[in-house]
């Protein structure tokens, strides 16, 4: 397999084809997790990585695979990996597997990783599908921890917990307390998507796109 | 065999799910005695936190020495007050020349049930700690209450009368540190996790009262 096609799956994964900003997958989570970057930062590493292992399988199985079942089959697999993660967390870092409790489970319905089972390990060979599989989380990692940044900050004044904003940001009752909730991550998302589509519209449009 | 016929889709799920569950249920097994070790640390740690003990830069081995140095003391189990648990032991100790009281008591929150250990001074007339044992409420909201600044709150807190405020708050991480006015700040965005911890909180309160352990003993 060619470099060229790694580096062509890296770039559209993080860039043109974005699974938060273009293929509109994964916004649940989205929503959920970003209102601090650690809990971010863990669950980003628990989808990509479950994602990449998913997406290797199932190409390894994609002969053996009848149709009729093919999304169960995917499924199941999917939880093994995700799983597998959750039991290692709860013996190996307690203290993540509590802060982060029933969203480790939820990975499983992320719609990234099936949408990629869906999309791309189907028809590809593993090592690629591994590939696709990281670097899609990697994509997804990226615009949660940006988000992630924000929310964290405008909400708490702190960033992984440490106090970064001055006392009368927080102490003087002038944070944004709608940060904290999932309402303020889905503006973000929008506004992102807002920018993300300006930007496609006016590269594929004829006359460079009309306001 | 014709890959999308009965047969072989009974037999290919079959196999599937076989060979994916059953290292799951090895990895399940050979992990649960580290988790039960897990669990008895964090609820040994809990305790001492309670009592106002040092636990911060201790070993396993030694908390848990720290822990069976304890005194247990049982209690008499009350009339049944509902999802409200409060214990059936109580944990004894003197720190800085005061005897305190430490117990777990548990109760409802939105998505299931809050366990905290509470620690008392023998006249109830004091918080002396407050640690989070188990709760499964949404993380980054309700789950907040497992944050050190929530539960600084509640240390040397005063106790007026019965019960114990609780004010709506900005989302700041420092709390209400005034702790003679027997309020705490809860957390915004988690108005009924903040709730059952208020409940949890003045009914552990009346239960120490109604049970007057210190009084029991002499």
């Amino acid at each position: 397999m060619s470099k060229g096609r790694y580096s062509t799956v890296l770039r559209e994964n993080l860039v043109s084809n974005n699974p938060i900003l273009v293929q509109v997958l994964g916004i649940c989570s989205t929503l959920a997790v970003t209102n601090s970057l650690s809990n971010t930062a863990i669950m980003a590493i628990g989808v990509s990585l479950a994602t990449a292992f998913s997406s290797w399988s199932l190409s390894l199985m994609n002969n053996l695979i009848p149709r009729k079942v093919r999304m169960i089959v995917q499924v199941v697999v999917i939880s093994f990996y995700v799983i597998i993660i959750d039991i290692l967390l709860r013996a190996y870092a307690p203290d993540v597997s509590k802060s982060l409790g029933p969203y480790v489970g939820l990975i499983i319905t992320n719609c990234i990783i099936m949408g990629r089972a869906e999309a791309f390990a189907q028809s590809n060979p593993p090592v690629i599908s591994f590939w696709d599989g990281l670097t899609s989380g990697i994509g997804y990692m990226a615009v949660l921890m940006g988000i992630a940044f924000i929310r964290e900050l405008l909400a708490f004044g702190t960033l992984f917990n440490y106090q970064v904003m001055p006392d009368s940001f927080t102490g003087g009752g002038n944070n944004w307390t709608i940060m904290v909730m999932a309402p303020s991550a889905f503006f973000m998302v929008g506004i992102l998507l807002w920018i993300v589509k300006t930007r496609q519209l006016k590269k594929t449009s004829p006359a460079g796109g009309k306001k | 065999m014709n890959k999308n016929g009965i047969m072989y889709t009974i037999v290919f799920t079959f196999i599937v799910a076989f060979v994916l569950v059953i290292p799951l249920s090895l990895a399940n097994e050979a992990t649960k005695p580290l988790v039960e070790k897990n669990k008895q640390l964090a609820s040994a740690k809990s305790v001492l936190v309670a009592l106002g003990l040092v636990t911060k830069g201790k070993s396993p081995e030694e908390v848990l020495s720290d822990f069976s140095k304890l005194q247990v003391v049982k209690v008499p189990k009350p009339a049944s007050q509902g999802k409200f648990r409060p214990p059936e032991i109580l944990y004894l100790a003197e720190v800085q020349g005061e005897r305190r009281y430490a117990g777990f008591f548990a109760g409802p929150g939105l998505w299931g049930q809050i366990e905290i250990a509470f620690g008392f001074n023998a006249d109830l007339t004091k918080l002396r700690g407050f640690k989070v044992f188990a709760q499964v409420e949404t993380p980054g909201l309700g789950g907040r209450i497992d944050e050190a600044w929530f539960a600084e709150q509640f240390v040397d807190q005063s106790i007026s009368e019965n019960a114990l405020m609780f004010n709506a708050t900005s989302s700041s991480k420092i709390g209400d540190t005034q702790k003679d006015d027997s309020d705490v700040d809860g957390i915004t965005g988690a108005t009924l996790t903040s709730n059952g911890v208020k409940d949890i909180v003045n009914k552990a309160i009346q239960f120490m009262k109604s049970t007057n352990p210190e009084g029991a003993q002499q």
